[in-house]
């Protein structure tokens, strides 16, 4: 089916859509009097606006027009490129190429070769009905990928992997996973085994935006942090932002992860799955009414209980730990030029340790996205979330059994418009609404004899507005430009109590004096401001190129978090009066340097961050169901700043990479009295600075399709506070801690080694309808922690037996042991 | 080459699957830190009950294990009437008060300053012992156990469970309170035979112990209802020797001010860590003593104000189902010394010394408390 180009018309489109995207029109002023004058052109807009710079994916299948049939070893052939791709035996093709207008021309031998010229502005399908006649076949050189897209592409500190990179990397458990995958990039690392989130750059977790289709996620790990909440199956690509971040994108200071899940399968059937040692995966995709509309459901779920009755201590044998994820999206296709996609997601933990205390938490999104190619050169993307999460910590035991719960939900809609219509530039353009409604936090008896009296906390809500504009200029082949601006506007709003303290400056009990209360939509407290985005790249060889790049960065959402690592049930806290939002500016500069014809891709970046508002607690801040949190937190100032070294063979028998970070991140606090200095008002070490991180990654090819894969992963030891003597109370003994983070835990260091085998070993056991359907099964082995290495997670401190000693320093791995798995991957 | 693979996947399956211990662990290593001491600290505890009135001053030691005792001070308490009284030191570190001018009176405020001679004066923050605490009822239980041997088996063992229902007066200010346990058992020494001892006589030693001493034992008061709160478990202990006799428990109640509730709390959060991922970052636990002509000098320790009050409850081996064997149960091998020598008894490891000598083991007397029951 050829794709025609024809404007949308007006029916097609709801009022409300139209106005929105005039309003953002007239806004900004760019772009619509180029498009209307464009239409001649005759470009069919193929993808959707995503907000990446550089190449973008078509897929798509050349068949017969008469039959239908798919043509393998048809050609395709980009003019004035030497570039082009070649169908495979169904008649698919898939080519990667850099946005931007090309022509393309289709042979195919016995048929009528045709040309279509495309504005590739993301990633997309493309298909192709060839009518019967005899051509000549011209020669076709076909380049798997563009091998210098780190070289091109105009900003810093940009990662991109797919699913198809990471699957193989050996892994806890054998579960392929977004999160730890990451950690073995440049600058991304986490708090130990078993932690949940990550930290880039030095940042706390919550100073990551996490993206799933555009819908923000709160927490991104399942069964406390051994895996994230992505199932493989049903992800298409990640990539993270950690230096230039787009003004599309705000709210957080650190970085940008954005997933990308799939729409589900165009043409047939199709599903993927695996068995794992502790929890299997279903992936199914089929098309709809002819094609125009496709439907993926996914879902995964843990049976992780019986590997915990296997372990020695009774407290753990007595524990719980499961979880599933279902993935849901419909994706309908109206007209050429429109696409409608609903998606679903929700992801249930429930953990429970011993019958001590436990926790249940689960997310739920909604995302509604119309795409509408408004003209050539101007397609709309307008994304609608719904999002709630809810998390809870239950203690079922004793006369004080209680249950308590928090949560929040959420609201984004967000209007992005990518105007291409001048040359040489890609605008995006839009605004984005977030609406947060945190949930009470509920204290309740968790049974009859319970004693304990339920408590309500009540929180605030708020809306973050934000305006953004964001120009990525080719100035020649040598200079490109992204420059942007983002507006936010944020506004804690009530129904809500506000306590006042004294003139004193300190917050405590002892100083409150007085509460003011807001009624419902009152605003109570408002911070706005515009944040630069700036990057560039000069290519002044073709195998070498510099970038640069500014950005600042506001974050109005927090999560408090007084432990050593996140956990599920984390408030998540607006900015308010007494919490100003973070603002970070950050600066990076790298040099990229591939080297014999793009095998290898080498890069060293320099970052510095500078963060104002940084949230600290006070000694023993009791966060949970505490209504003047204000009294527990403190504010400072943050700077982090390293370097980042990176190497990475793309191609040959052994492919990997290897990253190296130097990283410092301190934190400075002064506040009214020594209660609300730390360290005496000097710069320490936060939690997550680690001075040294370095991962190897590789993968060495067996045959055509079996791997093996090693990994190594080194860092420094994360700071903690030690005890530094000991003294009695009463007949307690009781140490005397330093000053905060003035240690560090012993170094980690990790081997893993993974092995896959893909030799469709049981296919000939399946049976003729799966073979038709091209069943495809590998096996993935893998050792994580090959030596068996007893990596700290923390250092603590036990009095030993004998009373009246000096406490003694204990070491907590939580994997101490070589873990070996194995996956059973299929596909058809 | 599938069919020599798949039982291969089998076998290599199974394998793993047996290799797989899922244990995080806990060890000991080695962690250079900077010791560092000479930090003044106090505690002491003003309760409104008979108990010692006691305040121990000591000072921390980088090179020991515990705080180095600091002796010829100058130790008053005042309270809010203007009353004043000094401290007796009764032995290294330790003064006690022995007069009566300054009684512990509920809702009354007091505080502690302490001259040393070096001439640094301390002083403690003004404290109002709370005046409304609760009651308590104590019961012991026996029950069952289960542990894990050295080999990884598990077993069960015989415990007793001490439990508390406490009752709470109406306040409208929140309850704040601690508990403590002290045991008391009777420690009877080896019955020789009078033919070969014919000058020894055993005596009874009463000997207290403080029940699992790190295990901070709080209530937030904000919590709960001012009713009652039942079936407390408290205390958990292996059986053993010390229950061959009639063994009590006392349960110390002490109704907390808020700022003592918090230094427990903050206490309990030091001296109590596992080390996961739930632990809040420790941190230098701040007392209420402050330097009065230097703020800014960091005292440890605490002056705790308390409403006191004790319930108890005993056991005696009638109440296990089980054996329990006679501490300084002695046989023949006494014969084996010469006549009269007790100590040579000791000397050739034939008896324990606590059992000719009870009045070596720590905390032990041989006054009967009052509330002993024969």
């Amino acid at each position: 089916m050829k794709r025609k180009n024809c404007s949308p018309t007006i029916h097609q489109r709801t009022l409300f859509h139209k106005l929105f995207v005039l309003s953002i029109l007239l806004l900004f002023l760019t772009g619509t009097s180029s498009a209307q004058k464009n239409k001649s052109d005759k470009f069919t807009t193929v993808g959707e606006a995503n907000n990446e710079e550089g190449n973008a994916v078509i897929v798509g299948q050349v068949s017969n027009a008469r039959t239908g049939v798919g043509l393998p070893g048809a050609t395709l052939r980009i003019w004035n490129m030497n570039k082009g791709a070649v169908t495979d035996g169904k008649g698919r093709f898939l080519l990667l190429l850099p946005k931007g207008k090309y022509q393309i021309t289709v042979q195919y031998v016995g048929m009528q070769s045709t040309q279509q010229r495309i504005n590739l502005v993301g990633d997309g399908t493309l298909n192709f009905r060839l009518n019967e006649k005899v051509v000549n076949l011209d020669q076709v050189v076909i380049e798997s990928e563009n091998a210098d897209r780190n070289l091109k592409g105009v900003s810093t500190g940009v990662s991109k992997l797919a699913i198809r990179e990471i699957k193989d990397i050996p892994t806890f458990l054998g579960e392929v996973d977004v999160i730890k995958s990451l950690q073995f990039l440049p600058g991304v690392t986490s708090v130990g085994d078993g932690a949940s989130g990550f930290n880039v750059r030095g940042g706390r977790s919550d100073q990551n935006l996490i993206l799933q289709n555009g819908a923000q996620m709160f927490n991104s790990s399942h069964v406390l942090g051994f895996f994230s909440v992505f199932n493989p199956d049903a992800t298409e690509r990640f990539t993270l932002y950690k230096g230039h971040i787009p003004a599309q994108f705000g709210g957080r200071i650190s970085s940008v992860l954005d997933v990308k899940m799939k729409e589900g399968n165009t043409e047939q059937l199709a599903v993927s799955g695996g068995l794992g040692v502790v929890a299997s995966r279903l992936v199914v995709e089929t098309p709809l009414f002819d094609g125009k509309t496709t439907l993926l459901v996914g879902g995964r779920a843990s049976y992780s209980d019986w590997i915990l009755t296997r372990v020695k201590d009774l407290d753990v044998r007595d524990s719980k730990a499961r979880f599933y994820d279902v993935n849901g999206n419909i994706v309908h296709r109206i007209g050429e030029n429109n696409k409608i996609a609903l998606g679903f997601y929700r992801s249930n933990d429930f953990f429970r340790f011993s019958q001590d205390f436990g926790f249940t938490w689960d997310t739920q999104l909604i995302n509604l996205k119309w795409t509408s190619s408004l003209s050539p050169n101007l397609l709309s993307t307008l994304t609608l979330v719904d999002g709630d999460y809810n998390s809870s910590l239950f203690d079922p035991s004793g006369a004080d059994a209680v249950e308590l719960e928090n949560g929040l939900k959420y609201y984004q809609i967000k209007e992005n418009l990518l105007i291409t219509s001048l040359k040489n530039h890609n605008i995006n353009a839009g605004l984005e609404l977030v609406f947060y409604d945190g949930k009470p936090e509920i204290s309740s008896p968790f049974n009859n004899n319970s004693s304990i009296l339920s408590t309500r906390i009540a929180k605030e809500k708020g809306r973050e507005m934000s305006l953004f504009i964001n120009d990525e200029y080719n100035l020649n082949d040598k200079l490109s430009i992204s420059f942007g601006l983002r507006y936010s506007l944020f506004q804690n709003i009530g129904p809500y109590a506000v306590f006042q303290y004294d003139n004193s400056g300190q917050r405590n009990l002892n100083t409150l004096v007085d509460t003011v209360a807001y009624n419902k939509g009152d605003i109570i407290k408002q911070y706005q401001g515009i944040s630069p985005r700036l990057s560039a790249r000069y290519q002044w060889h073709k195998t070498s190129s510099i970038k640069l790049s500014y950005n600042r960065m506001r974050q109005y959402i927090h999560s408090l978090s007084n432990t050593t690592s996140p956990t599920p049930v984390d408030l998540w806290q607006l900015s308010n009066t007494y919490i100003p939002p973070l603002v970070a500016d950050n600066f990076s500069i790298g040099l990229f340097k591939n080297f014999d014809e793009n095998k290898w891709e080498s890069s060293i970046e320099f970052y510095y961050k500078d963060i104002n508002n940084f949230i600290e607690y006070k000694n023993f801040a009791q966060l949970l169901l505490n209504n003047h949190l204000e009294t527990e937190l403190l504010t400072g100032i943050g700077r982090s700043y390293g370097a980042e070294i990176f190497l990475k063979k793309l191609t040959g028998k052994l492919t990997g990479w290897l990253s190296y970070t130097y990283s410092k991140t301190e934190v400075k606090v002064i506040g009214n009295g020594p209660e609300e200095t730390l360290n005496n008002g000097e710069w320490f070490p936060s939690n997550y600075d680690k001075t040294h991180s370095l991962s190897i990654v590789s993968k060495v090819k067996i045959g055509k399709k079996s791997s093996f894969n090693a990994n190594f992963t080194y860092n420094t030891g994360r700071p903690i506070s030690a005890i530094i003597s000991t003294y009695k109370v009463g007949s307690t003994a009781v140490p005397q801690f330093s000053e905060r983070n003035k240690y560090r835990i012993p170094d980690y260091y990790r081997f893993d080694i993974s092995f896959t085998i893909a030799e469709n070993i049981w296919k000939h056991r399946i049976g003729r309808d799966l073979k038709a359907r091209r069943y495809k099964d590998s096996f993935t082995f893998s050792i994580f922690n090959l030596l068996a290495r007893k990596n700290a997670y923390s250092v603590f401190f036990v009095l030993p037996d004998e009373f009246y000693l000096t406490p003694q320093p204990h070491k907590l791995s939580v994997l101490g042991a070589a873990f070996p798995s194995i996956t059973y991957n299929f596909k058809f | 080459m599938n069919d020599k693979i798949t039982p291969k996947i089998i076998m290599i399956v199974l394998l793993l699957v047996c290799m797989i211990t899922s244990k995080g662990c806990v060890e000991i290593i080695d962690f250079e830190v900077d010791k560092s001491g000479r930090q003044l600290v106090i505690y002491g505890k003003f309760t409104d009950s008979t108990f010692p009135q006691q305040i121990e001053i000591g000072m921390t030691n980088p090179e020991e294990e515990l705080s180095t005792p600091v002796n010829a001070a100058t130790v008053t308490i005042f309270n809010e009437d203007g009353e004043f009284e000094n401290y007796v030191q009764l032995e290294d570190g330790i003064y006690q008060l022995e007069g009566n001018t300054v009684k512990g009176e509920r809702g009354k405020s007091y505080f502690v300053e302490i001259a040393l001679e070096n001439g640094k004066t301390y002083r403690s923050e003004a404290s109002v012992m709370p005046e409304i605490i609760g009651r308590d009822v104590v019961r012991a239980s026996v029950t069952k156990a289960e542990q894990i041997g050295s080999q990884g088996t598990i077993f069960e063992k015989d415990v007793i469970q001490i439990f508390v229902d406490t009752s709470f007066p109406e306040s409208n200010t929140p309850i704040y309170t601690k508990w403590d346990i002290e045991e008391l058992y009777v420690h009877e020494e080896a019955k020789l035979p009078l033919s070969r001892f014919p000058f020894y006589s055993p005596k009874n030693c009463y000997v207290t112990v403080f029940s699992d001493p790190q295990t901070i034992r709080l209530l937030d008061g904000k919590s709960f209802p001012t009713t009652t709160v039942e079936n407390q478990l408290i205390l958990t202990r292996d059986i053993d020797f010390t229950f061959f006799n009639p063994h009590y428990f006392n349960v110390i109640q002490s109704s907390l001010t808020a700022e003592a509730f918090e230094y427990w709390q903050n206490i309990d959060e030091v001296a109590n860590r596992s080390g996961s991922i739930f632990d809040i970052p420790p941190a230098p636990v701040k007392g209420n003593f402050f330097n009065v002509d230097d703020p800014s000098e960091e005292v440890l320790g605490f002056f705790e104000v308390s409403a006191v009050d004790t319930a108890r409850t005993f056991v005696t081996r009638g109440d296990f189902d089980f054996f329990i064997e006679e501490p300084c149960e002695v046989g023949l091998e006494v014969f084996q010394v010469p006549e009269n020598c007790v100590p040579c008894l000791v000397e050739r490891l034939l008896v324990d010394e606590e059992c000719v000598n009870c009045l070596v083991i720590p905390r032990s007397t041989l006054t009967r408390p009052s509330y002993f029951d024969n």
